[in-house]
């Protein structure tokens, strides 16, 4: 079973498909969760699902706005993209007749 | 952004240049990025602690270098004992637990595992070569 953040990553990098990269992936997670996402828990997490074959990774090109660096490619497997359906599945059934309004 | 390049320099040349790159395009302020930095370089260390305390050999080490400096350490002190003897009081020794014959057999055993432990090191290495 995934993390939490494991799930936000394997959704961020699935919705920028090919544009997937380590900002790119950055920003869409602080957009969605409202919160900061570090560098660390980034780059460690994408290390963890690559060595369980959830997403590839490679270098890809250089852009002026990086400062000409280079940029950590992210590709969401097949394998990744059937652990986050999973994910998904069981907060939606775990979650079904529960209302979370606050009084 | 001269430090978060120095801090950088502790990571891997292909991850470093995606992360500082990272830094600049999402235009994180220099204290920040040396923060963020400084966290994944932890996080990378501590992959690296984790992963050796889980190895076998590390234990094995562990377990050998103990005996080895105490056996090492009673040894030196029984040779230096037996060297000058001469010059103590073997009633006040044998106060203090010591004698010659203990520090002599202790010494004499203390060096026969020496040898053995290096003839043993060197056995599989002379094998190799043939």
């Amino acid at each position: 079973m995934l993390g939490e953040f494991e799930y936000l990553l394997l959704t961020a990098a699935a919705r920028l498909g090919d544009s997937a990269y380590g900002a790119a992936i950055r920003e869409e997670i602080e957009a969605a969760t409202g919160k900061a996402c570090s560098i660390g828990a980034l780059y460690t997490t994408l290390d963890r699902l690559e060595a369980k074959g959830l997403v590839q990774t490679w270098t890809g090109e250089a852009t002026p706005q990086r400062g000409g660096r280079a940029k950590r490619m992210v590709r969401v497997s097949a394998k990744g993209a059937e652990e986050a359906s999973a994910f998904y599945n069981a907060v939606m059934r775990v979650s079904r007749g529960v209302s979370w309004s606050v009084t | 952004m001269r430090l978060a390049s120095l801090l950088a320099r502790m990571l891997d040349p292909a991850e470093r240049e995606a992360v500082l790159g990272d830094l600049v395009e999402c235009a994180v302020p220099p204290g920040r990025a040396c923060r963020e930095l400084l966290g994944l370089v932890a996080r990378r260390q501590a992959a690296i602690w984790a992963a050796s305390w889980k190895d076998r050999r590390l234990w094995l080490a562990v377990t050998l270098v103990f005996p080895a400096v105490h056996l090492l350490d009673r040894t030196a002190l029984n040779s230096w004992l037996i060297q000058n003897y001469k010059y103590f009081d073997p009633g006040l020794l044998a106060q203090k637990g010591l004698s010659i014959h203990r520090a002599m057999g202790e010494m004499v055993c203390g060096w026969a595992l020496i040898s053995a432990c290096v003839v043993l090191a060197t056995a599989g290495r002379r094998k190799a070569s043939f």
